[in-house]
């Protein structure tokens, strides 16, 4: 038994069957177990004791919103595109329609598994469960297609970077959101985690006495010293394009040179030694994306040696950023020493400050990471270290046609490439921490982007405006664009007769029709689920609480209209006019927030007399409404939504108060 | 669209009775009028994005080329330094080309399930045109150099097809030919009568325009026939790229090979002769390009060695030196000298 960071009794003690133990002896045996067995239950059920679930009544009828047909419209049109997409794609054993033969070196694998992401989440939110089922099928047939292209060893990439096992395990981080009891994905999670916090013979990529990773390559071979031309094939005909950071080798230009492989002049040899001799060893600070994926292995199992590795990972780096008088270094070697491969330099590591994305990388993976320790640990001073690499980006800003700009890369001529700053990256900090502080560069950045465009075009500024109550209209534009945007792309899906062979690793990403960025921000208050190993963050959660099944119930729609540090507010509605819905809101996607009480409207008691007078406005009988406040103290609660009814929830919330998992709400 | 809000004010009764059915069949109704004209936005860049499968030149404007791409039919107008703007048949994979030489408006692609396309407008819209044939999956495109209403279509396991209308109706040329598993086709610009079919087991040779086939048991036979090339100075000059046998050389139009001195072990995929130096025999096949210099005694690395597919090499005669330009993994690539150094084509790199 333990307490909770509220500091309530996790057990919900009933002292009466004590009694009886010491009353009648006879049974002092059975009843202990009996008494182990319901601490047990109540343990598992619920941090505040309660086995059940408050539950409130909604029963007033409505007239559903347009927000609320479209968010219906779009979860059903997705069921369908999801379908669409896999029977497309996807052979009957689960592998996609790819080449028959393949040498994909480090890459490829990641895009497919990626073209999944939105599959299982989908169901989370309140989509078909065939789409989970059909997510698991095609989990199961990549892995055996790459493992047989040579790619994938032990179910798990065998060398690449954590850009690329960030962007290909964004779909195994939602699995549990549908199936917290799957011990196959469950033993997966950990094996996998075992791979990354020195639990793995086979695969010692992490270095727990300097804590930090040893290679910017890992994997479940371990860490990769040294790269070879093989590990970059076929990724090399992309990078003509990227113009990657290797100017100053003799001969080489850094676009051309990458196919350039003749026997009298391999320059794509050349330009890979050289790569590998800056960047192979030691580590980066993208290695900070392998955070979620250990966060999803206490999410299964609660073991804390999880909250622990990732506290240590990111100390680690806050200690070097510290060393570094507050710039992260982008490259530590494998005796800890900062620039250890780059001629001492702070930058010019693998995806670093030099790097064509420059700063924009190390700041995600920062964010990535604090989102993690923050969810974990319940402690928002894990988003100082992005903070502080933001901040120092911007004291290094200037000023360039009226708009104030800052730098993401760094090299020997200083700092270059100014950009206007993202807005991503501090709504991220916002929505974790929601402080004042924070809020309060939101606002800048509003107003600086109103500046040249005389409106917001930015989708998370947008939303941003919405749940702060100055962006209406804002849930029907979003909803309808991408009710638009997954119709295009089944349109594209039906006229598919492409050859496999032809195919490259990237195409499904860019078919996949399963876009729930909207459903994410609108439905459940949440940051959309992005690239580079993001873990879902939202306000709430749902769950069908008569199927027993995460996400929406049939016909239930959503909507967070309002986020503030101790007060969400959403619209719940019922659109089956016929029969009732059980909607359960978990606090936080992993139940690490707790709600205080919820206020919400009811039909009265007492009713006036009946008069069969219709408002004109609604075409609906006029009831006398009362307003109720129901306090809860719990991590979720339930609503009983009457037929055709709904109605708007003002609930408390207490954030980070609890221990997240993925277990659903009644068995915690 | 009519306004979904507007429906809500102004027709509450409506809505109190969808309360009933299920929301998820209204919709679709309302937003696919004005969705239906809408496209994917088209795909960066040659490279990247999918393999190349077919290139194809204008007759006389060495800027315009044609690719068959993952992304559809792309066309470029600059040479290759444009994005490869995508004309059309983008799900279609198009992997064989053949332009009208006297008409370069009229194109013909033959594409990986979907059979043949047409455009008259140098592809600025294309027409299905497969009324005869029984297998969609086209391998192989000719043209007959001076008629380009005659068109003969090889196929993955249904033999040859022919049209003499320009493709308003093919009939099957299968008579003497045993294998149906056409992996090549090429005709003899000197005497058209005169085409080679490179099949699963063998080659064969026509000289009726495919009205007969025929092959002989003591020529390249049982071998898997996967590209030939005409020297292009001397028709009767043939190199045909098998596979796992290598390269063989014929100097009396087919009737005997020759196999290289040394022959090339790589998996075969496509061959091409420098106009400028026909002793010059290219070879692209699953790792790489190589050179002959020899008619194809023996080979050596042209490059490209990280390649897992090269469908095709095509050499543009009107430039100076020729152009070698490749298909495959990296999209459109280009060398003017032996391989030494190819460039990429695409879009100006950032």
């Amino acid at each position: 038994m333990s307490l909770d960071r509220c500091g309530h009794d996790q057990v919900g003690f009933n002292y009466y069957p004590c009694y009886l133990m010491l009353k009648y002896s006879i049974y002092r045996v059975c009843l202990a177990v009996l008494l182990a067995t319901s601490c047990f239950a109540c343990f598992r059920a619920n941090s505040f004791g309660n086995a059940n679930l408050t539950v409130i009544r909604c029963d007033v009828q409505k007239v559903p919103a347009e927000w609320a047909l479209l968010e219906r419209h779009l979860i059903e049109t997705l069921n369908g595109a999801g379908i669409e997409f896999y029977n497309t794609y996807v052979e009957t054993d689960g592998t996609v329609r790819f080449k028959e033969r393949y040498e994909s070196g480090m890459n490829s694998s990641d895009d497919l598994y990626e073209a999944f992401k939105g599959f299982s989440l989908h169901t989370a939110l309140g989509g078909s469960d065939e789409l989970n089922r059909l997510h698991l099928q095609a989990w199961e047939g990549i892995t055996r297609q790459f493992t047989r292209y040579g790619q994938i060893y032990r179910e798990f990439d065998s060398n690449w970077d954590w850009m690329h096992h960030g962007e290909g395990y964004v779909d195994f981080y939602t699995l549990g959101f549908v199936q917290p009891e799957n011990a196959l994905f469950r033993d997966r999670s950990v094996r996998f985690s075992a791979m990354f916090i020195g639990e793995d013979p086979e695969a010692q990529n992490w270095d727990p006495e300097l804590k930090q990773m040893r290679a910017s390559m890992t994997g479940s071979r371990g860490p990769l010293m040294e790269w070879t031309k093989r590990d970059w094939i076929p990724t090399n005909a992309n990078l003509v394009y990227r113009h990657l950071p290797f100017t100053d080798i003799t001969g080489v230009d850094t676009t051309s040179a990458w196919i350039n492989d003749h026997p009298g002049n391999d320059l794509f040899a050349k330009i890979v030694k050289v790569m590998s001799d800056r960047m192979a060893k030691g580590d980066i600070p993208l290695n900070l994306t392998a955070t979620p994926l250990i966060a999803n292995a206490y999410l299964y199992t609660g073991d804390e040696k999880y909250i622990q590795w990732v506290k240590d990972y990111i100390s680690r780096w806050e200690e070097l950023t510290e060393k570094n008088n507050g710039i992260t270094p982008d490259n530590v070697g494998l005796s800890g020493e900062i620039g250890e491969y780059t001629n001492g330099n702070w930058w010019g590591g693998y995806y670093g400050w030099y790097w064509v994305s420059g700063g924009s990388h190390i700041v995600r993976a920062q964010l990535t990471s604090g989102k993690v320790a923050t969810t974990l640990t319940g402690d928002t001073r894990w988003m100082d270290l992005p903070r502080s690499q933001l901040a120092m980006m911007r004291k290094n800003g200037k000023v360039s046609d009226g708009e104030f700009q800052v730098p993401i890369r760094y090299n020997e001529v200083g700092w270059h490439h100014f950009r206007q700053e993202s807005p991503s990256d501090y709504l991220h900090l916002w929505f974790m921490t929601q402080s004042e502080s924070d809020w309060a560069e939101i606002e800048q950045l509003i107003e600086a982007h109103k500046k040249p465009r005389g409106r917001i075009t930015d989708q998370d500024l947008e939303w941003a405006q919405f749940v702060k109550g100055r962006n209406p209209g804002f849930a029907e534009r979003a909803l309808r664009d991408e009710l638009k945007t997954v119709i295009r792309k089944i349109e594209f899906i039906q006229k598919e007769h492409g050859d496999p062979e032809t195919f490259v690793d990237n195409k499904w990403i860019l078919v996949d029709p399963m876009k729930l960025d909207s459903l994410v921000r609108l439905s459940v208050g949440g940051l959309p689920v992005k690239v580079q190993g993001e873990m879902l963050y939202s306000q709430v959660r749902y769950f069908d609480g008569e199927r027993r099944t995460a996400g929406l119930p049939p016909d239930v729609a959503a909507l967070v209209t309002h986020i503030e540090k101790d007060l969400i507010e959403l619209e719940v509605i019922n659109l089956n006019a016929a029969e009732s819905r059980q909607l359960v809101v978990q606090a936080g996607a992993y139940g690490e927030h707790s709600f205080e009480s919820v206020a919400f409207t009811q039909v009265a008691e007492v009713q006036p007399p009946v008069r069969d007078v219709r408002n004109p406005r609604n075409g609906m009988i006029d009831q006398a409404l009362t307003e109720v406040q129901k306090e809860l103290n719990a991590r979720a609660f339930t609503v009983d939504l009457a037929p055709g009814s709904g109605s708007k929830l003002s609930i408390k919330i207490n954030r980070y108060t609890s221990q997240p998992s993925f277990d659903f709400p009644w068995d915690r | 669209m009519g306004s979904l809000s507007k429906m809500v004010h102004l027709n509450p009764r409506t809505w109190v009775s969808i309360l009933f059915i299920k929301i998820g069949s209204l919709l679709p109704i309302l937003f696919m009028s004005t969705l239906l004209s809408h496209q994917l936005p088209a795909q960066m860049g040659s490279p990247g994005h999918g393999e190349t499968q077919a290139i194809a030149l204008h007759p006389t404007d060495p800027k315009i080329i044609y690719a068959g791409a993952a992304k559809g039919f792309c066309k470029t107008l600059e040479g290759g330094n444009d994005n490869w703007p995508v004309y059309g048949l983008d799900t279609f994979s198009p992997r064989v080309i053949a332009v009208s030489q006297s008409n370069p408006e009229i194109i013909y692609a033959g594409t990986y399930e979907m059979g043949v396309h047409k455009s008259i407008n140098g592809a600025s819209s294309w027409k299905a045109v497969n009324n005869g044939i029984a297998d969609l999956r086209i391998r192989a495109l000719v043209l007959h150099p001076q008629d380009d209403q005659i068109v003969f279509a090889g196929t993955e396991g249904n033999g040859v097809f022919k049209t003499v209308d320009g493709g308003n109706s093919w009939k099957e040329m299968n008579s003497g030919l045993f294998d149906k598993v056409i992996r090549t086709l090429i005709i003899d610009p000197e005497a058209p009568d005169t085409l080679y079919a490179g099949t699963w087991h063998g080659v064969y040779i026509t000289e009726d325009r495919a009205k007969n086939w025929s092959v002989d048991p003591d020529g390249l036979y049982d071998v898997d026939v996967r590209a030939l090339a005409l020297d292009p100075t001397d028709s009767k000059i043939i190199y045909a790229g098998t596979q796992p046998r290598g390269v063989f050389r014929s100097r009396d139009g087919g009737k005997t090979w020759t196999a290289g001195a040394e022959p090339l072990t790589e998996h075969i995929e496509s061959m091409a002769i420098d106009p400028a130096n026909p002793s010059h025999v290219y070879v692209g096949t699953k790792a790489g390009v190589y050179i002959s210099k020899d008619r194809g005694d023996h080979f050596t690395s042209a490059g490209l060695r990280w390649s897992n597919h090269a469908w095709c090499l095509v050499f543009d005669p009107k430039t100076s030196p020729p152009t070698l330009y490749y298909g495959g993994v990296g999209g459109v690539l280009k060398t003017i000298n032996e391989g030494h150094w190819w460039e990429v084509t695409g879009p100006k790199i950032r």
